[in-house]
């Protein structure tokens, strides 16, 4: 019974992946097509629907799995890394309803499909928990925290929404801000394009990137690292060509795309998902886990890298708001901020388990 | 004579900037300390000085000597979390008042000059039972009402004004709590590491701690799969109880917490060997190893002596080399020689203490070891805990899940109306939002059957289209 489960759950998260994919092509299809009336509203009202069917989907998938591995579908990188792809669809579907917006989904709906292709490159077996994490908090504490972390996200696809949006107009973006600006969609891109294909290969087996470090490197396996970032190498080289070649920038090329959406309405909505996010990271990643530290470790708060990296994106949150509800920051710099703020939630989930050794470190790739 | 630089201060610490210098300043000492492992994540019962510089080399001791590896309980940071206790009662003090008064003394009664400018504004035809459907509707929607003459104002959400100085507040009794360690006697923490068998006394408490036995069992893949303590807890020497204490299980009494923190790996004390003659069946004799002492040989009365010639008490195989990873005897592996009387030469053997049934038998030797007994013991490291500060810093963080909650859930906003000859003026006014008033406004106006004549600025059409 429990085979079948966890392979119908596999099967459910997988459909839950594609139509996320489909929802982003949909997505993209709409905002294309916005201008042209019927065939951009008709793909928009597909792509929403997607991601509800997507959403619904993921759910259904989640609690298979978590019946079928006897805990909460959060235990190693390829579960919480899903759950968090998840988060973000789901905030996307909400404020999507709640603000009718339809064009946010261009943007937020790519993240997820980040997000859930880099799950994808971790083990995908249901393994048995290690004693740290045989706690009802795991349910908690964990799926708290990554639906803050979710909406949070969804505040970052509005606040690049934006500012791709003001880069066609010269006395909003300018200079070294459209440069910035430049770099890093192109940087989100490749990310985008490593990710999703190095999770494509891995699926079908292919394992044309899965070189180890040179010699003259330390010749270790790094778990196909190296080779992805000569991949990345490869891309910014195939960027640096086509700029120069056909004289265009990426900004160029969307920031047409997007002109009949309304800027305050786009800083509005960016604001108002980071506003409904940051209660439920507060209570997810800082309370629910100060809550579980006690009872596990005998300590609320004992400056593991992790729980450091967790204040670090509060206050970076909590900057934010002080600086847009007090100092007046609004528009261009709120939006740079909300942009810069998903690089800290990257490094929350991804770069403190990899890069430093705390107690959170048993994510570690393979494990 | 005014105190000009008490006063400085006072406005430094009411400022908004201020704060901001000092949360990015924590954020960005926070982040530095993570990327160097900090001192209270280092093996129990290390030197951290030696630690340091045998891990990380001279660099991690000029780290340890420059303070870094204690970063977050520096006076650096000690006070930078001093200063944000401060600009939080300032900020708040400076500002709650004012609060207070200006959303109690709200103007009730709005000039038409003011409600025509306001972005969201309408005229609605006047009848005779407008005004008391306006009142209906606005109560309906749960608006609060207060009229004065030919004016009324429906407000909603005034708590969520309050709600950023009720997160304040609930930070300063978070710092309040984490801070009350430095109160004696209100804070204890130790890690109590305990031997098997052992029994440990918590300094200026009335326990003991003995450790009966510590088990930890794994998955296939070698990941722990569960891990306790098997302990007695003794309360002036008396024995009070035997508990099972593991990970998310904690051992709680009298005030005192014990959580099971880490263990240290198993380490064997002795083992008994006997020695046969692999061809007749024969028994020597037997030979105790004391794994911690060992003799230099072990004589066999009437056969022989035993001869150690390597002990590898922690045998690891890196690379292709052999050697001993630890001084403690958790892998211990002996290569031995047995000398019979009379001869020079003998037999070399290897023994696997923790591996019993790997016995390396060469075609040439006469003598096998088989091993007998074996004793051996692993230590559990436990942590007695007791903060009565830490139920404070929990209630501080309950009171900021509120203040959260009105600050970011809920919204504050009026709906003014004046009544003028046979029009009624209307406008709704949001702190700090737009989108969604709109709605709200004309939702009202259709439960109060009011019939929109003119529009504002921003008419309703237009924000119909919204955001696509």
């Amino acid at each position: 019974m429990k085979g079948i489960e966890l392979s119908s759950s596999q099967f459910l998260l997988s459909m839950a992946f594609a139509a996320y994919i489909v929802a982003t092509v949909l997505y993209w299809i709409g905002t294309l097509n916005a201008e042209r009336g019927l065939m951009g509203k008709a793909s928009q009202r597909a792509a929403t629907l997607c991601a509800m069917s997507g959403v619904a989907i993921h759910a259904v998938g989640l609690l298979m799995r978590g019946f079928s591995s006897g805990h909460a579908p959060v235990s190693d990188m390829y579960e919480f890394m899903g759950f968090w792809a998840f988060a973000i669809m789901l905030g996307l579907v909400l404020i999507e309803r709640l603000y009718q917006s339809s064009t946010l989904g261009a943007f937020a709906a790519p993240t997820a499909v980040f997000v859930m292709a880099y799950a994808n490159l971790f083990p995908h077996q249901a393994k048995p928990l290690i004693p740290a994490l045989q706690s009802y908090w795991l349910y908690i504490h964990v799926t708290t925290a990554a639906l803050g972390e979710g909406v949070l996200t969804v505040g970052f696809a509005a606040a690049l929404l934006y500012l791709v949006r003001s880069a066609s107009d010269p006395s909003q973006l300018f200079g070294g801000r459209l440069r910035a600006l430049e770099y890093t969609l192109a940087t989100a891109l490749i990310a985008f394009v490593v990710v999703l294909s190095s999770a494509g290969m891995h699926a079908l087996g292919i394992t044309l990137l899965d070189w180890n470090a040179p010699l003259w490197l330390g010749g270790r396996s790094t778990g196909g690292v190296f080779g992805a970032l000569v991949y990345c190498t490869f891309l910014i080289g195939c960027y640096a060509v086509w700029r120069v070649y056909s004289g265009r920038t990426l900004t160029g090329l969307v920031s047409p795309l997007v002109q009949q959406l309304r800027l305050r309405d786009l800083d509005e909505l960016s604001y108002r998902s980071i506003a409904i996010g940051y209660p439920i990271f507060t209570l997810g990643a800082i309370v629910f886990a100060m809550l579980w530290a006690q009872e596990a470790w005998g300590s609320y708060w004992s400056w593991d890298p992790k729980e450091t990296w967790a204040l670090i994106t509060w206050l970076y949150y909590t900057v934010y708001l002080h600086l847009r509800l007090s100092r007046g920051w609004q528009g261009n710099r709120a939006a740079w901020l909300a942009v810069s703020g998903f690089a800290v939630i990257l490094f929350l989930l991804i770069g403190v388990n990899f890069l430093i050794v705390g107690l959170h470190a048993y994510a570690l790739p393979g494990a | 004579m005014r105190l000009r630089g008490a006063e400085a201060l006072w406005r430094l610490f009411a400022s908004v900037k201020t704060a901001i210098v000092i949360l990015s300043s924590i954020a960005l000492t926070a982040a530095l300390g993570s990327s160097i492992p900090q001192e209270n994540a280092i093996p129990v019962g290390v030197d951290p000085a030696a630690y340091y510089f045998t891990t990380y080399g001279s660099f991690g001791a000029s780290m340890y000597h420059m303070g870094l590896t204690h970063m977050y309980t520096s006076s650096w940071f000690l006070s930078l979390l001093t200063a944000l206790f401060a600009s939080l009662t300032v900020c708040s003090w400076e500002r709650i008042g004012p609060l207070v008064t200006s959303l109690r003394t709200a103007p009730v009664r709005r000039s038409r000059a003011y409600i025509c400018a306001q972005p969201l504004s309408v005229r609605v035809a006047r009848r005779a039972d407008s005004e008391l459907r306006l009142a209906a509707a606005l109560r309906t929607h749960k608006y609060t009402l207060a009229a004065e003459g030919s004016a009324l104002r429906g407000e909603r959400g005034r708590s969520s004004r309050y709600g950023p100085y009720v997160i304040h507040i609930g930070l300063l009794v978070v710092i309040a709590g984490a801070f009350m360690r430095v109160l004696p006697g209100l804070y204890k923490d130790l890690d109590l590491v305990i031997p098997e068998r052992a029994t440990v006394k918590i300094p200026e408490s009335p326990f003991s701690i003995r450790n009966n036995g510590f088990h930890i069992s794994y998955y296939a893949d070698g990941r722990a799969r569960s891990y306790e303590t098997n302990a007695t807890l003794l309360v002036r020497g008396e024995q009070q109880g035997v508990y099972a204490i593991r990970v998310n299980h904690p051992l709680q009494a009298k005030g005192y917490s014990f959580y099971q923190e880490s263990y240290l790996p198993r380490e064997y004390d002795w083992a008994l060997y006997r020695l046969t003659d692999h061809s007749s069946g024969a028994s020597l004799g037997q030979v105790r190893l004391n794994l911690r002492h060992l003799q230099k040989n072990y004589p066999i009365s009437g056969h022989g002596k035993v001869l150690i010639r390597a002990y590898y008490p922690d045998f690891q195989i890196v690379g292709d080399q052999v050697q001993s990873v630890d001084a403690r005897p958790i892998n211990p592996v002996l290569k031995i020689e047995y000398v019979p009387v009379g001869k020079r030469v003998g037999e070399a053997n290897w023994l696997f203490v923790a591996f019993p049934h790997v016995q390396l038998l060469k075609r040439e030797n006469v003598i096998a070891f088989t091993q007998v007994a074996v004793a051996s013991g692993q230590t559990t490291v436990l942590r007695a805990h007791r903060d009565a500060g830490s139920p404070v810093v929990f209630i501080g963080l309950g009171i900021s899940l509120v203040g959260l909650y009105l600050s970011f859930y809920r919204r504050h906003r009026l709906i003014y109306a004046l009544a003028q000859d046979d029009s009624l003026y209307l406008c709704a006014v949001g702190h700090k939002y737009v989108y969604g008033l709109d709605r709200e406004l004309s939702q009202v106006l259709k439960t109060a059957q009011l019939v929109q004549l003119q529009q504002g600025e921003e008419n309703f059409h237009e924000r119909d289209r919204i955001i696509q």
